[in-house]
């Protein structure tokens, strides 16, 4: 997390292949990504990367199931009905599967983000401030959401936000300023992530 | 608020670019044709030999009904000429100086032993000073038997004073001695050449000797226009006249420019009203489609507190400025559609070639007022929802797509559709080319009622079309799912494509159907064996046509009077005039000769005071055989005739038919006669008497029944050329619709693409994806347009040609086909991959 400005949203675009940096080098797991395609990338973000935006996720022509399967239509792989089973669950859209996105509320779409991210087993979540539009009530379904599948799926999430209380539901916050990484915390509370980023703002 | 409004359209210049562009086109459409309308009403030509003339009075050329308003009047065919006495009784009023009766002589004129005789128009010597027109080399022609010619003539024919040359009137060939050649004193040769000669052979060649075509006046020192007017009027008393003075003399002069700007009235109210029809609804289309893209916007707006009626006022001011500005740019664009037209129109010969464009603001301020109305109205329309719906249900990510379809348009759209279908009845009930402009109308109404439709009639289309898309897996499945989400974008998007689809095939086929009907019917119509024509002489003289009649070789023979027929006709009580194209015929021998297809009655009772019609025209009178019908001829006499007959092939042979005698003295003389061989003499035996027969007399030409149909069919050519300028122009226009509803509708998505994207699409499956959904477009386009046009076209056919397949070329639906799919392809795909060039990034985080 930071400020605005921070390069937070740089940052998560070139994890994702989607920005390239100036310089150094962006690893996957095992894969260096400044070498590959458009094509490649475009590959690796749909098997490998699993992205939750802040709105906008949804294709609004498609219903909830064929939003939340597209990756996988995308990559031409078979779906894992127990696994889709299980994410469509867990985000609590079973009984949405059929609704179009203009019928959701807001921390619905979401949430139907967020199995859609899950969806292909990336190796990572990509999160761009995903509560950012939505009420705290909604934000916090999302968050637990996002918490649970780091714990139970044992799925790595990396999320931006600017949000304390956000970020509270992460096991490790790194901070940036200016484009660089300058603080981390583990563990985090609202109070203490809030004090850190007063902290930083006087720097 | 227009600060505000000003500001919006400068930041986003982008989105209302398309808008731009279609008001901008639809500007220069409306003023293209304003300016062909104030044409036909002002333009006019300079007076030449009636230039000296104060004021220049002839007969009342147009008919109208007692009691009836102005609109319901017609343009008499034949001229209407003005009694010789009262020349003497103008010269005697004080305010004229001298006063001058004019026979408008058609003749023609071939240098001694030259074939190809020129048509000239000749006058009595007595009207040179209303040009005024001086002798230049020898004299004026001082006796019978002399003629002085304008000097461009002279040099044309190759003669001169002291030479001589043949003058043909009434298709019969005389010597003339040329006294000497003339020149107008003011100016050039005019349009052409004019011969003059002496007063007492003008009138001898006259066809009525006992009337003069115009009678020009010289005021007195010091008198007015006005005030020669008013006692030249009163002088006349009963007799009908216009006096014409300045400019407007010409009118006088050149019949011509009084038809043509009646037929450029008609031209460009018919051409206009539907330009003008076409523009606002494509104009309204394309506002709602720049507006839907901007729902977000407006509900951030409600959301930050305007009220709904500011958000409609920030529309309309956009609306007003956007419309403003683009109405103002599209005058000049205007002005050149409209030149091109005229030009085309010159050239085709259907307006002489002097007769200017008038150029006027008055179609400038009606066509900015009108796009600017159209805007304002559409725009707030559309607006009305946003404005009024919540904005916290507004903002939600995705623009609501589904609900309900408004329930006026399904109302409006059925209206539309019975309209449509009684339009298309029109040529079952009319068969001349009125009744076949209804199968134009009705696909134009057709269209219009798939756009109000639109969802409601899409859905089972989609559905049925996008079925196999539905298996592939990324591509097809999103160009399915896609084109099946938003119907009302779809409809948006496809309309301007089924009106360019439909409006072409509709008018188009109409144009062949009519000339296909024309040329059957001239092929089984006429029976004679050959047909002789005169070319500018006026018509045969009743000695030429016994001459004719007195060939061993020649059979029955019949003269034709081309003229027309007025009826008048109450609709719903208010007086209308009815106008049918008619024919004076000799009955004897003419069964031979012409088969018009009869229906009821006999065509040998067609003597005296009777009529035949063509069996819809008579319909439409409500006459049935043996009915007494009240009539004005061709000059505008009354008449009562017996309808005696009525018949099928008006189309090719004309729509009534009278007997010599009841049109003698109210048309001029036969232009055609059929000729038929005599019995036991051949074809070929016939047209090589006809052949010696013609070497007698210069300007007449011999045909078969294919030349007939050709002259038949000359004024439904001219026509079907006039409508397809007008065809070419509209075809534009839409064709800029096209590619901006397309265009826009593609650019607004670019934020799915984005998504797409994010989420591991490829920018080729993105494309394809795309492409599919364009072929989806195209293929409901050319579906829709095609049945919009087929059902009237089918109905029309059936009734002018007996089979439900139009006439036509293949090849014009292959080629529209072809260009349809080019152009939506190419609106679809290349701002697609325009779209795909931005980082996907850019895209999703510009917010909007």
């Amino acid at each position: 997390m930071g400020p605005s400005g921070s390069g937070k949203s740089t940052f998560l675009h070139c994890a994702a292949g989607l920005d390239r940096p100036t310089s150094g080098e962006v690893w996957l797991g095992q894969t260096e990504l400044s070498g590959l395609s458009e094509n490649r990338l475009t590959r690796l973000r749909r098997e490998r990367v699993g992205f939750v935006f802040q709105a906008y996720n949804l294709l609004s022509a498609l219903t909830v199931q064929d939003n939340i399967t597209m990756p996988l239509r995308l990559s031409g792989t078979a779906v894992d009905r127990e696994w889709a089973e299980q994410v469509v669950g867990r985000v609590g859209m079973a009984e949405r599967l059929h609704h179009r996105p203009a019928e959701l509320s807001g921390g619905q779409q979401q949430r139907a983000a967020v199995a859609r991210a899950l969806i292909t087993r990336p190796e990572l979540v990509l999160a761009d401030e995903p509560t950012g539009a939505l009420d705290s009530r909604s934000g916090a379904q999302v968050l637990s959401l996002l918490r649970e599948s780091a714990d139970e799926l044992g799925q790595t999430v990396l999320m931006v936000t600017h949000d304390p209380v956000a970020a509270s539901y992460a096991q490790n916050v790194l901070f940036l300023a200016d484009g660089r990484l300058v603080d981390s915390l583990g563990a985090p509370t609202p109070a203490a992530v809030a004090e850190r980023i007063s902290r930083l703002g006087e720097r | 608020m227009f600060e505000i409004a000003w500001k919006t359209l400068r930041a986003r210049k982008g989105s209302f670019a398309g808008a731009f562009v279609s008001l901008l086109c639809a500007a220069a459409l409306i003023t293209a044709s304003g300016i062909l309308v104030e044409s036909g009403l002002r333009s006019s030509v300079d007076p030449h030999r009636y230039a000296g003339a104060d004021a220049v009075v002839d007969g009342e050329q147009t008919l109208r009904l007692p009691g009836g308003d102005f609109t319901v009047s017609e343009r008499l065919s034949e001229p209407v000429r003005l009694p010789a006495d009262l020349v003497g009784e103008l010269e005697t009023l004080e305010e004229v100086d001298t006063a001058v009766g004019d026979h408008h002589l058609s003749l023609a004129a071939a240098a001694p032993g030259g074939r190809d005789p020129v048509p000239v128009s000749g006058h009595g010597w007595d009207t040179a000073p209303l040009a005024p027109f001086t002798p230049q080399e020898g004299r004026a022609p001082e006796e019978t038997g002399e003629v002085a010619l304008t000097t461009g003539l002279a040099e044309e024919l190759g003669t001169g004073p002291g030479e001589t040359v043949d003058l043909v009137s009434g298709a019969v060939p005389a010597e003339y001695r040329v006294s000497g050649t003339v020149a107008h004193q003011n100016a050039g040769e005019g349009r052409g050449g004019s011969v003059f000669l002496h007063p007492d052979e003008a009138r001898s060649l006259a066809q009525e000797p006992g009337s003069f075509d115009a009678i020009g006046l010289v005021a007195a020192p010091g008198v007015a226009a006005e005030e020669l007017t008013g006692a030249v009027e009163a002088a006349a008393g009963q007799t009908p006249v216009t006096v014409r003075t300045g400019q407007d003399t010409s009118r006088a002069e050149f019949s011509d420019v009084g038809e043509a700007r009646g037929l450029l009235l008609m031209i460009s109210a018919s051409f206009g009203g539907l330009a003008v029809l076409i523009a606002l609804f494509v104009v309204s289309g394309t506002m709602a489609l720049s507006l839907n893209a901007r729902r977000r916007e407006l509900a951030v707006l409600r959301a930050i507190g305007s009220t709904p009626g500011q958000l409609l006022r920030m529309v309309g001011a956009e609306a007003l400025l956007l419309s403003l500005v683009a109405g103002l740019l599209g005058c000049l664009p205007g002005i050149l559609v409209a030149r091109a037209m005229h030009g085309a129109f010159t050239r085709f010969g259907v307006l002489p070639a002097d007769l200017p464009l008038v150029v006027g603001a008055l179609p400038m301020v009606a066509a900015v007022l009108l796009i600017t109305l159209t805007a304002l109205l559409a725009g707030t329309a559309v607006a009305l929802r946003p404005a009024w719906a919540n904005p916290v249900e507004a903002m939600r990510e995705t623009t609501p797509t589904s609900g309900p379809p408004a329930r006026w348009r399904g109302v409006a759209g059925m209206v539309c559709v019975v309209l449509a279908a009684s339009a298309a009845m029109t040529p079952i009930a009319l068969r001349n080319d009125a009744g076949a402009a209804g199968t134009g109308s009705a696909a134009l109404l057709l269209v219009i009622a798939v756009a109000l439709l639109g969802p409601v009639l899409l859905r089972p289309l989609v559905e049925a079309l996008v079925r196999p898309l539905r298996r592939s897996r990324v591509s097809g499945f999103l160009a399915a799912e896609s084109a099946g989400a938003d119907l009302r974008r779809l409809g948006g998007v496809l309309t301007p494509l089924v009106l360019a689809v439909g409006f072409t095939l509709s008018m188009v086929h109409t144009q062949s159907v009519v000339a296909g009907a024309v040329s059957g019917q001239v092929e089984e119509g006429i029976g004679a064996d050959a047909v002789v024509s005169d070319t500018g002489s006026g018509g045969m003289a009743p000695e030429v046509v016994e001459d004719l009649a007195e060939l061993p070789e020649a059979g029955a023979v019949t003269p034709l009077q081309e003229t027309r027929l007025v009826v008048p006709r109450p609709i719903f009580g208010d007086p209308e005039l009815a106008s049918f194209s008619a024919r004076g015929v000799e009955s004897e021998g003419l069964r031979e000769n012409l088969d018009p297809g009869l229906v009821e009655g006999d065509l040998a009772d067609l003597s005296g005071a009777a009529v035949a019609m063509e069996r819809s025209g008579a319909n439409l009178l409500g006459a049935d055989v043996g009915e007494e019908i009240d009539v004005y001829l061709g000059d505008g006499t009354p008449a009562t005739v017996q309808l005696v007959a009525t018949y099928d092939r008006g189309l090719g042979l004309g729509e009534a038919m009278l007997p010599e005698e009841a049109v003698e003295g109210h048309t001029g003389p036969p232009s055609q006669v059929l000729a038929g061989a005599a019995e036991g003499v051949r074809t070929e035996e016939l047209h090589s008497a006809l052949a010696d027969f013609t070497e007698r007399y210069p300007t007449l030409q011999i045909t078969d029944r294919e030349g007939f149909a050709d002259s038949a069919r000359a004024e439904a050519d001219l026509a079907a050329w006039v409508n397809l300028t007008g065809l070419a122009v509209i075809l534009g226009y839409i064709a800029i619709a096209v590619v901006n509803s397309l265009v826009m509708s593609t650019t607004a998505r670019s934020r799915e693409f984005a998504l797409l994207r994010m989420i591991g699409a490829t920018r080729r499956q993105v494309l394809n994806a795309q492409r599919w959904e364009a072929c989806v477009i195209i293929v409901l386009a050319v579906l829709l347009g095609t049945l919009v046009a087929a059902l009237p076209l089918a109905v029309l056919s059936t009734a002018f040609l007996g089979t439900p397949v139009p006439a036509g070329s293949p090849l014009v639906y292959v080629a529209l086909v072809s260009a349809t799919a080019v152009l939506g392809y190419a609106s679809v795909v290349l701002p697609v991959r325009l779209a795909l060039r931005t980082t996907p990034t850019e895209v999703i985080g510009a917010g909007d």
